[in-house]
């Protein structure tokens, strides 16, 4: 308080604040809640259309970049709806010029296999049951990664040595206590000789002196390592050097360095990143809401096995994204087709109990036990083939009628007997949808009180096609389209209506927005800001307000991990709620704000913001409290509460603590697994510009910015 | 008393030293008083072994002629285990555990698990940490309702840190109603890091939070501000360990050390979580040295440190092991074991009657496992968990805690004495 009365004064006394002088001292220390004349001369309450257009903005788009609920206002914004709702027609050719350079969103995901192998094709590789692919990156990939597999089976090996100290029979000398054969305790192990470390200072050196190469040389230089010995180059450089490793290098030749280590890691994180880049930039910014809708509704975990990350760009590429503003129907058979749905819940696994394949193996496990001994232990009998629920389960209780839809155990059942034989054409090695008649389970079922005839592949649509069009599914759909875009309690009412129309269009996803967005309901003034944003709601729309630069997204993905939300890591079926009390913890909060600062004021590595921009000038440092109302209007696009306004006023008190601040801030967070993004380069901030960015920083902190 | 009686064997040691050990020893009495009154200081700490740990092989049914049949290379030889009672034994890589249980401080309870046949590992531990075998759609956890049930019976608001899970998000577990905080580390939850000149844009957010229209913002914010404030209070990032307790390295250790480091600072924490991963042992799973023997030093070391560096204060803490399921009896071809169903739990605290195995042994015989492969359940594990809830916690209603598992104080192991 002390200080606030300082600067204050100091202010004043130069003239420049002659309004908030008085105020500052008539309300005095402690009392900043009086101080709403101070939300500045400049700064205009916006008028109905603009109010509109944020509206808007917050709840079809991931929040206004700067200057865009302007732009919204002036086009109209029933235009600016209009649009929206038909995707197709917005340019977007700037975001895929953006893209054009990552290549995993746009391959198969058996071409993504070759490219960046899972650990199941290595194996097979290292057995000789596969061949390595003979071109270039590919050949370096797999021979890294097939080294690397070896190095650790090795590893392993030596550590399974059975102890000399102890014989065949396990005995030991109880006086042995200590376990020699522990590597960890081998004082020779411990210790390297002169001429090792000479050889490993010498190794280091060479590392050291590559990263000095020009980029494609260093390139080169990286593909003609031994195999595996990316491993050794990462370990001998420290993390602060390990960037100049990847300065230079193209795209391409930067996944490719980062495969020679972990191409899983190039699967995910590009998957992630792409992603991210999608929601943040496109123009087709409902398309994007609705896409990462329908990829929570529809939620695969990418850890489920060792292949499921493969199938990920294709799902939101080919399955979700394609229909998210069409057809119902079409959605949902896409999702059921897809290797990465019949993966993740397991109906590639099901098989029918009469099917032909449950009988062949039943009479195979019968000759086996005519063949053995009585005494042959049951463990290692085969195990039975048989129906998996997961699938069926979770088609009618997440993905369509919903739990309270009116179907029983035996509906369960039936569904996943006619799902039977819906399989992947062998998920080992990037393999499409299949239909295996072998396993298909035979007869009539009945699912919900419907007869489904005996029919094969058929059976499934004749199923999808039934729970797409019930009533139950339209109001479980619509009700969970007003959560995430009216409140966490939607009105009875206007979910019923959304329903109606739900059903008398066949699904169309586009025309129930339409009724949503067309009622009062949608435009009610108690519920507006009422929704608290996801971490991945407050990522985008921080980046976007704050039309941040980003050129390298892993960290914005690996900032999401730590606010919880982590894009394809959420092992439960059901995905990440949508309600307000999901998002708020005291770790989040935390993570929010440091998040905040880290952001405005230049600490997340390959993100750039420029506060400067934000302010439409240069910053004149002379007049911050101005500053302040001017990023009040292009942050929160509406003036503050005289609270928050007050406060972060504050931080103007001690200008030279605030820089420090945020000059050594730190944030929590890892680098998702790219050893060579630990210490990517961050922009320094002008210490001038420094006070700006950290009063941006409070505005994305601040409670007004978690709500849209 | 055989609180005190056992407190002293605890800190026999120390009370040769000299005599500082007699007020604390006061004090443990009066708090032992407390105790039996239910809910009032006590601790509950829970930790799970992701991966499905493999009980067989951590307490050693070592009297089980099938066990040694089964587990041609894998089991632990006889004259390795750490015998307990003839019987069972533990793993040599426990030997930390064997003072802990002579002092009568740890039990043990084989043959439990959760009644569900699933083996996928998320589903167990979603049944696990949720307290509702079979039922996907529980959106809390055991520990957070067994906090909820614990309100219906006091009135006082609980401290930001009553409910505390290492890690970045809350594990299920402790998710729910009652507010738990995440941390993955105590060092730096804070906003804009420990950096000291960060403390006036931490308070300028605080004045913006509490100034928010939005309660749930509001509310959170307050809590979060005042666990931030509690926690620099206590100086986290210098923080030593006391009676030379010395926690292994990594993130296990880790999490004991800091959860210890909370409970000391008297921060309010009354119930907390964390975790350790690596159990899934399909290959190589090795015997007296190898994979789980690692595993089981860095487990056992962790909370061996945790017990000794709490000192005094473990008088009212109870701590509790658990996994999703166990592992198949037979080894299998590749020298490891493959997911299987009843597992073993351990039970840690200055209350426990330890120095016992609790539960019924189904044994080990071909036609005693379950579907004809695992170590049968014949103890719920919820029956493990509500004792705790309930002496401990001095929760009631277990209706909340574990709903559909109709849970009765007969069915209960006595593992804590009972409340007078």
């Amino acid at each position: 308080m002390h200080s606030r009365g300082r600067i204050f004064s100091l202010l004043c006394s130069a003239g420049l604040l002659p309004g908030l002088c008085s105020l500052a001292f008539a309300s005095g220390p402690g009392a900043s809640h009086s101080g709403t004349a101070a939300s500045s001369s400049e700064q205009q309450p916006p008028n109905a259309e603009q109010a509109r257009a944020l509206h808007a903005l917050n709840r079809l788009a991931f929040g206004p970049r700067p200057g865009e609920v302007e732009q919204v206002a002036a086009m109209g914004v029933s235009r600016w709806i209009d649009s929206q709702l038909h995707p197709g027609k917005i340019d977007d050719s700037a975001l895929e010029q953006r893209l054009s350079e990552y290549r995993v969103p746009t391959m198969d995901p058996a071409t993504l296999m070759q490219n960046f192998p899972p650990g199941n094709l290595i194996r097979q590789a290292l057995n000789n049951r596969m061949a390595v692919p003979s071109g270039e990156p590919q050949h370096a990939i797999w021979e890294s990664q097939i080294a690397i597999v070896r190095q650790r089976q090795q590893l392993r090996a030596q550590q399974q040595v059975q102890p000399a100290w102890q014989d065949a029979q396990g005995q030991v000398a109880s006086t042995q206590g200590m376990q020699p054969a522990d590597a960890m305790m081998n004082p020779a192990a411990e210790t390297p000789t002169l001429a090792e470390s000479e050889q490993k200072l010498y190794a280091d050196l060479a590392n050291t002196s590559m990263v000095n190469l020009p980029p494609q040389q260093r390139y080169k230089a990286l593909l003609n390592l031994e195999p595996g010995q990316i491993q050794e180059v990462v370990r001998s450089l420290v993390p602060r050097d390990r960037p100049a490793m990847l300065a230079g290098l193209t795209p391409a030749q930067r996944e490719t360095v980062l495969a020679l280590l972990n191409p899983r890691v190039v699967v995910v994180n590009e998957t992630e990143e792409v992603r991210l880049l999608r929601d943040i930039y496109s123009e087709r910014q409902l398309q994007r809401v609705m896409t990462e809708f329908w990829l929570n509704h529809f939620n695969i975990f990418a850890n489920k096995d060792e292949v499921e990350s493969w199938y990920l760009p294709e799902f939101e590429r080919e399955a979700i994204a394609p229909h998210a503003l069409g057809k119902f129907e079409d959605l949902l058979d896409a999702v059921a087709q897809s290797p990465a749905m019949l993966v993740y819940l397991d109906n590639q696994e099901s098989v029918g109990p009469d099917s032909l394949a449950a009988l062949r193996r039943e009479r195979a496990a019968e000759y086996m036990r005519m063949m053995q001994s009585p005494q042959a232990p049951a463990a290692q009998r085969q195990p039975q083939l048989g129906i998996n629920e997961n699938y069926g389960r979770e088609l009618m209780e997440l993905h369509t009628v919903g739990v309270n839809g009116g179907y029983t155990q035996q509906d369960v059942i039936e569904a996943a007997k006619v799902l039977t034989g819906w399989g992947v054409a062998p998920p080992q090695q990037g393999g499409g949808f299949q239909f295996n008649e072998n396993r298909h389970e035979p007869g009539d079922k009945v699912v919900m009180g419907h007869k489904i005839r005996n029919g094969g592949e058929k059976e499934g649509l004749q199923l999808l096609h039934i729970l797409a069009t019930s009533p139950s599914t339209a109001y479980f759909i619509s009700r969970e389209l007003a959560v995430r875009f009216v409140s966490d309690d939607p009105p009875p009412a206007l979910v019923d209506r959304m329903a109606k129309t739900f059903l008398s269009s066949d699904g169309n996803i586009a025309k129930v927005l339409r009724t949503m967005i067309d009622s009062r309901e949608f435009w009610s003034a108690t519920d507006t800001g009422n929704k608290i944003k996801t971490p991945l709601d407050y990522v985008v729309s921080a980046v976007r307000a704050t039309n941040a630069e980003v050129a390298q997204p892993y960290r914005l993905v690996a900032e999401l991990r730590v606010m919880g939300m982590p894009l394809t890591g959420t092992q439960q079926p059901n995905g990440y709620a949508m309600t307000n009390d999901a998002w708020v913890s005291s770790a989040e909060l935390v993570s929010r704000m440091n998040f905040a600062l880290g952001l405005a004021c230049n600490r997340i590595p390959g993100v750039t913001v420029s506060v400067d921009q934000l302010l439409g000038q240069e910053g004149d440092p002379s007049a911050q409290v101005q500053q302040e109302s001017r990023l009040e209007q292009a942050i929160l696009h509406t003036p503050a509460s005289p609270g928050i306004h007050q406060a972060v006023l504050a931080s103007l008190d001690d200008t030279a603590a605030q820089t420090r601040a945020a000059a050594s801030l730190a944030l929590a967070g890892d680098a998702g697994g790219n050893p060579f993004a630990a210490g990517l380069t961050r922009t320094a901030s002008q210490p001038a510009e420094a006070q700006d960015a950290v009063m941006a920083g409070l505005l994305i902190g601040s409670p007004e910015f978690q709500r849209r | 008393m055989a609180i005190t009686r056992r407190a002293l064997m605890r800190n026999g040691a120390m009370a040769v030293v000299g005599t500082a050990a007699l007020p604390s020893f006061l004090t443990r009495t009066a708090l032992a008083a407390d105790a039996s009154a239910g809910g009032k200081n006590q601790r509950v700490v829970v930790l799970f072994q992701r991966g499905a740990a493999d009980g067989l092989n951590i307490v050693v049914p070592h009297a089980e002629l099938y066990y040694y049949q089964a587990r041609s290379s894998i089991a632990i030889p006889q004259n390795q285990v750490l015998d307990l009672d003839g019987f069972f034994g533990l793993h040599p890589a426990l030997a930390e555990f064997r003072p802990l249980w002579n002092q009568r401080h740890l039990a043990i309870v084989h043959a439990t698990g959760s009644p569900d046949p699933t083996r996928s590992h998320f589903d167990a531990q979603d049944y696990m940490e949720s307290g509702t075998p079979g039922y996907r759609a529980t959106v809390d956890g055991w520990l957070n309702r067994a906090l909820q049930a614990q309100d219906e019976y006091r009135r006082e608001k609980g401290s930001p840190f009553r409910a505390v899970s290492m890690g970045t998000d809350v594990a299920l577990t402790l998710r729910g109603k009652v507010p738990a905080v995440a941390l993955s580390n105590v060092g730096n939850f804070a906003v804009g890091g420990r950096n000291p000149d960060a403390a006036p844009v931490s308070e300028i957010f605080e004045t913006m939070y509490d100034d928010s229209t939005s309660s749930l913002l509001r509310g959170t914010g307050a809590e979060t501000f005042e666990a931030i404030k509690m926690l620099r209070s206590t100086d986290p990032a210098h923080y030593t360990p006391a009676y030379g307790a010395q926690y292994p390295p990594g993130p296990f250790g880790d999490s004991m050390r800091q959860i210890a480091q909370l409970l000391k600072a008297n921060l309010g924490v009354e119930a907390a979580f964390a975790d350790i991963g690596g159990w899934d042992h399909h290959v190589n799973e090795g015997n007296v040295e190898g994979q789980l023997a690692r595993s089981l030093r860095d487990f056992s070391q962790g909370i061996a440190a945790f017990w000794r560096d709490m000192g005094d204060d473990a008088e009212n803490v109870t701590l509790i092991t658990m996994s999703e399921f166990g592992r198949t009896v037979r080894q299998n071809g590749t020298g490891g074991t493959d997911h299987g169903h009843a597992n073993v739990m351990f039970v840690l605290g200055g209350q426990v009657r330890g120095g016992r195995v609790y539960g019924q042994w189904p044994g080990l015989n071909p036609e005693q496992l379950y579907q004809e492969r695992d170590l049968a359940i014949t103890t719920d594990y919820r029956q493990v968990l509500a004792e705790a809830v309930w002496k401990q916690l001095g929760a009631r209603n277990m209706n909340l805690v574990f709903p559909e598992a109709q849970l009765r104080r007969q069915h209960f192991l006595e593992y804590l004495p009972a409340l007078s």
